[in-house]
């Protein structure tokens, strides 16, 4: 829905304000402001007004498991993520190794976490704009199975969080050491036939996202994420990039930094180059896709569009479908391997130091550092999420693709553009969801 | 019995007042609970909505924030999408208007459906009840209840 839209007069007879004051299908409150003069964008700039969340102050004075919990309320779509990144941290600054089963459960609980935010992104967020409706419930009632098989997908991936985590948003089972507490195998049983449909379905996502018509688009940026030797990176490995960077996963700061921008409450990460790079499903396909499970491998050779995935970001839809593929069939393996843990956690002894880690939330690699001192008790913290690390590429991109929909009707431009945004599944959090797209045009054509 | 009952129960029982609707079903009567089918819904979803009232009628339970604690407000399903609806403590990810809206384009009949809300105080993770809803569980269990009977006692036509 776009309140307000429509072309006003701006400050001269050669300048044109493109306004829409809603965006919905994005996470957060943000806000485009686009201007172009002869053509060229020369600002483009995505403000994010999200009140400041204060995350990283209210980990200060706390141990690592309130530490736990607390970050996972930063996001009530990717909480595991956040709860993941911190519990590794912390047990690489304190040298604990989990055993091999409660690795395979964080693993599981990860594939949930992906299964069900991709799911609401693929087809309650994005594929709107691909067939030219303005939400989910117009969708529904073109096409009510569609939504029901993005619906069932979405719930499959929040039925593992339940059982895993302890319940589906925030779960609570995650701590340093292990978990508070892991299932027993019949209580997994009940999730193996759910997840023989999961992956039937995932695979029908891949087909229908593999129809869909993207906008020709060609961009290639920096693309990052994690890479790991034996399996499809989600809360291990080393940071890679395309062109060359390899990196332990807590060295993220030697190849990058944030970065304070006006008008934003949301840092931006950067190269220390000054670069803009890309996180997310398509830059770990891109980077890490040799590791993908053989049904998410074959699922993208049966759409021939792999090659797409790396320029065109209008295609991330379809990477996001293949990561479905990914998750379900991953947690199925994982289920029908799975041995209860002898004891959940092993004990643990803070150490002073950096704890730092990152992993792969579904939007992208999420960053944590906390220094701790004797006592455990974080000093300090910094969190660095996907979002705000994707930002300069959404901005870039916008920039580059902007020029593309200038002589278009108004509407259809701005459309095209929030479709750009989606792209990238911004979450700019997990609160309200509105944003306000300016587009200030002078001296172009009118 | 004329009706076919579900009640999706939405909320966490480890999440302070969240947990009132759970706890409600207890203080059921239980002629009046075996009038119904209960899920246990968490989150409330479209398919929640569809399923339930496929065939019968259906009451959503859920805390509510914006309301006083212990407070007991009922209302038409639909109505929860209006912008001063009480707020249920329970829905994320979708906003509550998107799974109205999906429910009723999946085929959910939301005519039948009743939302049953108590005003929560403190969502606390591990804090379990406030006094204010503990002391108002049986007023929302009644609510619940009468809500269920009189919607299916026989009418004169």
């Amino acid at each position: 829905m776009h309140a307000g839209d429509g072309v006003a007069a701006g400050g001269g007879a050669d300048e044109r304000v493109y306004h829409v004051e809603e965006l919905t299908r994005v996470e957060g409150e943000g806000r485009l402001h686009l201007r172009v003069r002869d053509r060229e964008v020369v600002e483009a700039r995505l403000n994010i007004f999200e009140a400041p969340r204060y995350f990283e102050r209210l980990v200060v004075g706390r141990t690592p498991d309130e530490v736990i919990d607390i970050v996972a309320r930063i996001c009530g779509i990717c909480p595991i993520a956040y709860q993941l990144t911190a519990v590794h941290a912390f047990e690489s600054a304190f040298g604990v190794t989990v055993d091999p089963p409660v690795r395979a459960l964080r693993r599981l609980l990860y594939c949930g976490e992906w299964i069900e935010s991709h799911a609401l992104h693929v087809y309650l967020l994005h594929a709107p704009d691909f067939l030219g409706l303005p939400s989910a419930v117009e969708l529904a009632k073109l096409d009510r199975g569609v939504v029901e098989q993005g619906l069932r997908l979405k719930r499959i991936g929040n039925d593992i969080l339940a059982v895993v985590g302890g319940r589906p948003i925030h779960p609570v089972s995650l701590r340093v050491g292990g978990l508070y507490r892991a299932p027993r195998r019949e209580e997994l049983a009940k999730l193996r036939a759910d997840l023989d449909e999961a992956v039937e379905l995932a695979q029908a996502t891949v087909r229908l996202v593999a129809g869909f018509e993207a906008p020709e688009f060609e961009a290639r940026r920096l693309l990052v994420s994690l890479r790991h030797p034996d399996e499809y990176p989600m809360n291990e490995g080393r940071i890679v990039s395309s062109d060359g960077l390899d990196l332990a996963p807590q060295d993220w700061p030697l190849a990058f930094r944030e970065e304070q921008v006006e008008g934003t409450s949301a840092l931006h990460a950067r190269t220390h180059a000054g670069e803009a790079y890309l996180l997310g499903p398509s830059a770990r396909l891109e980077l890490a896709g040799a590791a993908l499970h053989p049904l998410a491998a074959r699922a993208l050779d049966d759409t021939g569009q792999a090659g797409e995935l790396a320029t065109n970001v209008f295609r991330s839809v379809l990477a996001r479908a293949v990561e479905l593929v990914q998750a379900t069939a991953e947690a199925r393996d994982l289920l029908d391997a799975y041995e209860r843990p002898r004891v959940p956690s092993v004990p643990w002894r803070p150490a002073p130091g950096i704890a730092a880690w990152a992993t792969e939330a579904p939007r992208g690699l999420l960053f944590h550092r906390y220094e701790v001192d004797e006592a455990g008790i974080v000093r300090r913290a910094t969190i660095v999420p996907p979002t705000s690390q994707n930002q300069a590429a959404i901005e870039a991109d916008l920039a580059r693709f902007a020029p593309s929909v200038l002589d278009l009707p108004h509407a259809e431009a701005t459309r095209r553009l929030e479709w750009l945004i989606r792209c990238y599944d911004p979450c700019i959090s997990c609160a309200a969801h509105f944003l306000d797209l300016s587009l200030d045009r002078d001296g172009g054509p009118a | 019995m004329s009706t076919a009952w579900t009640i999706l129960a939405c909320g966490d029982a480890s999440r302070g007042d969240d947990g009132a609707a759970i706890a409600a079903l207890e203080r059921l009567p239980r002629d009046v609970a075996a009038m119904a089918v209960v899920h246990r819904v968490g989150m409330l979803e479209p398919g929640d909505l569809v399923a339930a009232t496929r065939g019968g009628s259906c009451v959503v339970l859920d805390a509510v924030r914006g309301i006083e604690p212990g407070s007991v407000v009922a209302l038409p399903v639909t109505g929860l999408a209006a912008l001063d609806a009480p707020a249920p403590a329970s829905s994320h990810a979708l906003p509550l208007e998107v799974v109205i809206g999906l429910a009723e384009a999946l085929g959910a009949d939301l005519d039948s459906a009743t939302f049953i809300g108590i005003g929560g105080a403190d969502f606390g993770l591990g804090h379990g009840l406030s006094e204010a809803v503990r002391a108002a569980l049986d007023r929302y269990a009644s609510r619940i209840a009468w809500s269920i009977l009189e919607e299916d006692a026989p009418r004169c036509a």
